[in-house]
Formats: C-alpha cells, sequence, structure tokens
C-alpha cells in the first residue's frame, strides 16, 4: 500500500466508524472501482475524521473500497469541528460540491481514448469501456439541436446564406430567394427581381 | 506531408479522420467555375489553399482543393478543423481505413487533420472544393462552429483577403 498524501496516522480500518448520520450510499460497482483506483494510485487524500464525536466525516467509500482493495490500515486526518451542525454539514458538502461541476465531454472523450492506450486498465480513470463507448456515441452522432445553439441557426438564417454565396457566383446583386415547390416538394432558388 | 498506405498509424492519429459530421439544407445551388478559377488555377492540378479570414486559421477562412489530395497530414496546422462545404464536385473523403464519406454541399464536418485523410475524385471530371473552414487546437462543439462559419460565409465575400493565400 502507497501512500502519497500527508496525513496524521496509519490506523486499522477495524478501528474508524462510519458516520451514522452519512446519506451518501456506494454501489458495489463503484467500491470496485475504487479500489482498483487505490491500488494504482496508493492513498492521494486520508480519510478525515472528526476529533469531536470520532466519526469519519470524508472518505466513507475508500474506507470500504480499501476492504477490497486487501488493506488493513488506512491513513487518516482528524480535524476539529466545531459542533454536530458544521461536521455534517461538511460530510454533505464534500459529496454534494463534487456533483455539482461539469464535463467539458469533448476533451474528455480525447483524453480516455489517449489513456486506454496507454493505461493497463481503462478503469483506472472511473470509467469502463461501456462508459466510454456512451460518451464516443453521444459525441460522434451529435443531433444538432438549433434550439439550444448559442446563436442562430434556423433554416431562414442557413437559406440566407444559401442566397449570398449564389449571388457571389452569378456576380449580380439579383436577390435570390429559395422556395419549396408546394406539388414536388423540390427546393430551388429564384430571383426575387426576375420579370420573366 | 504525405503518408504511404502502408504506413502505420501513430498512437494518437485514428483510421478514420472525420471525427463528426452533418449536413444542412444549405440551398447554395449556383457554382460559377471562373469565379473560383480566378483564385486558384482549376486547370492545374492537384492544388489546396486557404485564403481570407485572418492571419490565424483559427478564424474562418475559404479552402478551395482542385483535383483533390494524396493521402496526408497536416502536422503544421491546428489538428481540428471544421469545414462548411459550400461546393464540391463528385469527392469523397477518406482515412487510412478507406471508408468512404460522401460530400455535398451543406455538408459539415470536423477533420483530425493530423490524422492521414485523402480527397478523392470519383470520377473523372470532378474538379472543384469550396468549404469554409476553421482550425483548432482542441475540438470546438458542432453548433458553435457551424455558427462562426456560416457568419463568416455571409459576411465574407470569396474574394476578401486573397491577399493572403497560401503559396
Amino acid at each position: 500500500m502507497r501512500i502519497n498524501c500527508i496525513y496524521g496516522k496509519l490506523v486499522s480500518i477495524d478501528e474508524l466508524r462510519p458516520n451514522p448520520a452519512n446519506a451518501n450510499r456506494h454501489s458495489s460497482e463503484q467500491l470496485e472501482r475504487l479500489a482498483k483506483i487505490l491500488q494504482y494510485q496508493g492513498w492521494r487524500h486520508p480519510i478525515v475524521v472528526s476529533k469531536r464525536s470520532g466519526y469519519i466525516v470524508s472518505g466513507h467509500g475508500r474506507l470500504l473500497a480499501s476492504r477490497i482493495a486487501g488493506f488493513t490500515e488506512v491513513p487518516i486526518d482528524e480535524q476539529d469541528y466545531e459542533n454536530e451542525e458544521e461536521e455534517l454539514a461538511d460530510l454533505i458538502a464534500d459529496n454534494r460540491i463534487a456533483e455539482l461541476s461539469d464535463w467539458n465531454d469533448i476533451k474528455l472523450n480525447d483524453q480516455l481514448a489517449g489513456l486506454k492506450q496507454k493505461l493497463s486498465d481503462v478503469e483506472l480513470t472511473g470509467y469502463d469501456d461501456l462508459d466510454l463507448g456512451n460518451l464516443a456515441e453521444s459525441l460522434f452522432s451529435p443531433s444538432l439541436d438549433p434550439a439550444r445553439a448559442n446563436g442562430d441557426l434556423s433554416q431562414d438564417r442557413i437559406n440566407a446564406v444559401g442566397t449570398t454565396l449564389n449571388n457571389q457566383f452569378t456576380g449580380n446583386n439579383q436577390e435570390l430567394r429559395s422556395v419549396t415547390c408546394p406539388s414536388c416538394g423540390d427546393d430551388f432558388s429564384i430571383s426575387v427581381n426576375d420579370k420573366g | 506531408m504525405d503518408i504511404k498506405w502502408d504506413s502505420e498509424l501513430k498512437d494518437w492519429q485514428v483510421e478514420n479522420p472525420i471525427l463528426e459530421i452533418t449536413n444542412i439544407k444549405l440551398n447554395c445551388d449556383v457554382f460559377n467555375a471562373e469565379t473560383f478559377d480566378s483564385i486558384l488555377n482549376g486547370k492545374a492540378k492537384q492544388q489546396l489553399k486557404t485564403w481570407g479570414g485572418s492571419e490565424s486559421t483559427a478564424e474562418p477562412h475559404w479552402i478551395g482543393v482542385t483535383h483533390g489530395t494524396p493521402l496526408h497530414t497536416d502536422p503544421r496546422y491546428p489538428r481540428y478543423s471544421w469545414q462548411l462545404l459550400v461546393f464540391v464536385d463528385n469527392f469523397i473523403l477518406r482515412g487510412k481505413n478507406k471508408e468512404e464519406t460522401p460530400l455535398q454541399a451543406g455538408t459539415l464536418f470536423l477533420l483530425d487533420t493530423h490524422s492521414p485523410h485523402q480527397l478523392l475524385a470519383k470520377d473523372n471530371v470532378a474538379r472543384y472544393y469550396l468549404a469554409c473552414s476553421m482550425d483548432s487546437k482542441e475540438r470546438i462543439p458542432m453548433s458553435d462552429a457551424m455558427i462562426k462559419l456560416l457568419d463568416y460565409a455571409q459576411n465574407n465575400e470569396l474574394h476578401n483577403n486573397i491577399e493572403r493565400i497560401t503559396k
């Protein structure tokens, strides 16, 4: 077991007391992945324990995952809390704040594609092959949603661009307008100055 | 940089360099070869030129190709290039795996220019390829790219900043 973080002391995992107020639940799938990551990375953050209550405040998942990883001791950092409210608020915020961040899916996909070639197991990123497939599919089969675009992507706007380009190639300032034939449904351009 | 078909891909290259693609109804159905030839010499063999825009290819600009290209990469330019096709003859785009992507006016695609790619004529008369393009080191979302390219195509004539044409 490698420890790469500053910590107060090493304690047996059996000595640690999960906080009964903890409302955050961990699936077996999450814990399996976390155990792999702990084995690969070692400890990057100690488990935080309240000096006031003796309960874990941050690191419930890491404690459970360390059992799966076969660890018998874990690094902890004992911290002061003024009262129960401060301790509970920190416990909740520790989980909640991470949920509020957002991914740049395009950058993430590129990074995961690169790491998949170099890591022995892509799950060391917290993502599995199914996650990677879903992420790639969402990017490479994009549905262009004009309503969510940061600008005008309406067909009227696109038609205006087509008209401008047509004017350039015809070499005059005739205004061309795209129309749809009510009979056959085909689209074509007409000149609004056309007398014929 | 021309690439041999039997060369190995680097670990950061992909077999199909078209990363995203969609088609919009551009309704641009007029093309004047004379206009295009006044910028590029369409009668000459394979050419790829960019012009317009600003000093940086990160800003939207025009890109014109005549007679297609060999399999190649563009390592001196940013990796990603969004291209909105204004006019294209019977060309397809393909990468190392030779999977063919058909092209038409209104096709918008994201090209990984650092992976091998080829613009290939599918008949003997195919000559012209004209697109509005912008390059970037990181991938730009499709809708953002489309808005910028449409803005540029609408507000910049083909001959704008022709002095910036690549040699």
